[in-house]
């Protein structure tokens, strides 16, 4: 084997096992509570999720409502607009299915909508300038936060368990992939 | 090849559940939205109106009990002394109405945030306070139709998140096509940043022109 097969076969091996890696990471962000044996903490993530799921629907129905007083600030208004009508199917979405993507994406979702503000307040966003004083502005934003906590640790437990699972004997799958 | 999936006899209840919850969080948001509402009402009412804040006009009505208007000068702490009305809610300008020039209107949801200083019906003029020129005063026909105040050429306008006097929380925000500044007693535009939010102090301010960006 001369230099350049040892260094084609690492390679090859290398694609493949990232192919791998890169499917079941698609996979695990399907999984879902329901996955969880014990029934207390399958209950305890429910409830999380769930309460993650109330916290993104507060931040969509305040937008909605703060929606008309800022409708007519160029890009800012639509995107009070479109943050509300996402924020309440999301709600829905992830108050129903729990996918660990669904919760991930709500975590997603209010961190962002609070950075958003944040950045806006001290730098202003597309020539907008907020302020904190406004109505609804701190709470929200604080509501934001907590709810994107309570979603990623929703989030982990779900990843930890779910592959905790995986890798019991018996399972058809394990994670991580052996090597 | 798949994951083990946990029994699915109890997913109606389940989604029972979570549609609950999720009508007890529209509950609890609805519930929150009314006393936001009167939160918002009550931090425009601070302004000088005893109107709803989701009605421009109305909350530009300042004084409307009263005969006139009167704009005095105050000291808000970092910003020196500045004009206010007689709740002694800090007065701004916004840099684009230079000469009178009303740029901030109830359609772009300006007049939300910054309800206008309007004379109430009967008076003709604002009564100059302490401190204040009457020379300075003047009107230009506000974008809700009334008459507003103006202190050397520049309309004045309250902002909806100071909920006290000797706030000043609206100071160098730059929105609505300009940026909003303080005004001193001879009428120019105090660019420093708030340092505080209560009356007091009274270090010196730094005035000038009013520069900022629009958007």
């Amino acid at each position: 084997m001369n230099r350049t097969d040892r260094a084609q076969v690492p390679n090859s091996a290398d694609t493949g096992q990232t192919t791998t890696h890169i499917r079941q990471l698609l996979q695990a962000l399907n999984w879902r509570p329901a996955q969880i044996e014990s029934p207390a903490t399958r209950w305890t993530v429910n409830v999380l999720a769930w309460a993650g799921a109330i916290l993104v629907l507060l931040s969509g129905l305040v937008h909605l409502k703060l929606y008309g007083s800022y409708k007519g600030i160029s890009v800012i208004g639509p995107l009070f607009l479109a943050q509300g009508i996402v924020g309440i199917l999301l709600a829905v979405a992830l108050a129903v299915f729990r996918r660990l993507w669904l919760v991930l994406g709500g975590a997603g979702f209010l961190v962002a909508t609070a950075a958003g503000l944040l950045i806006s307040v001290n730098f202003g966003l597309f020539g907008f300038q907020d302020s904190l004083a406004v109505p609804y502005a701190t709470s929200s934003m604080v509501e934001e936060f907590i709810g994107g906590g309570v979603l990623v640790v929703t989030a982990a437990i779900v990843f930890l368990l779910g592959r905790k699972a995986q890798r019991r004997p018996g399972s058809e799958r394990v994670w991580p992939p052996k090597s | 090849m798949s994951i083990t999936v946990g029994p699915h006899s109890a997913s109606s209840g389940r989604l029972l559940l979570g549609i609950g919850l999720i009508s007890a969080g529209v509950i609890t948001v609805a519930a929150c939205g009314s006393s936001g509402s009167t939160g918002s009402a009550s931090a425009s009412a601070s302004g000088g109106s005893s109107a709803s804040a989701s009605s421009p006009s109305a909350a530009s009505n300042a004084g409307a009990t009263t005969s006139s208007i009167t704009i005095s000068a105050k000291s808000v702490s970092g910003l020196g002394t500045v004009l206010v009305n007689q709740k002694g809610q800090t007065l701004y300008m916004l840099t684009s109405e230079k000469g009178d020039k009303i740029t901030c209107t109830a359609s772009s949801g300006c007049l939300h945030a910054w309800p206008e200083t309007d004379l109430p019906g009967s008076a003709t003029a604002a009564k100059a306070g302490s401190g204040v020129k009457a020379s300075l005063l003047g009107t230009v026909k506000g974008a809700t139709g009334q008459m507003e105040v103006t202190y050397n050429g520049w309309p004045l306008y309250t902002f909806i998140g100071d909920s006290a006097a000797g706030q000043a929380k609206g100071q160098a925000l730059t929105n609505f096509g300009g940026t909003w500044y303080v005004l001193n007693t001879a009428g120019n535009p105090v660019t420093a940043k708030a340092t505080a939010s209560h009356a007091g102090g009274g270090s010196s301010p730094s005035s000038g022109s009013g520069g900022g960006y629009g958007y």
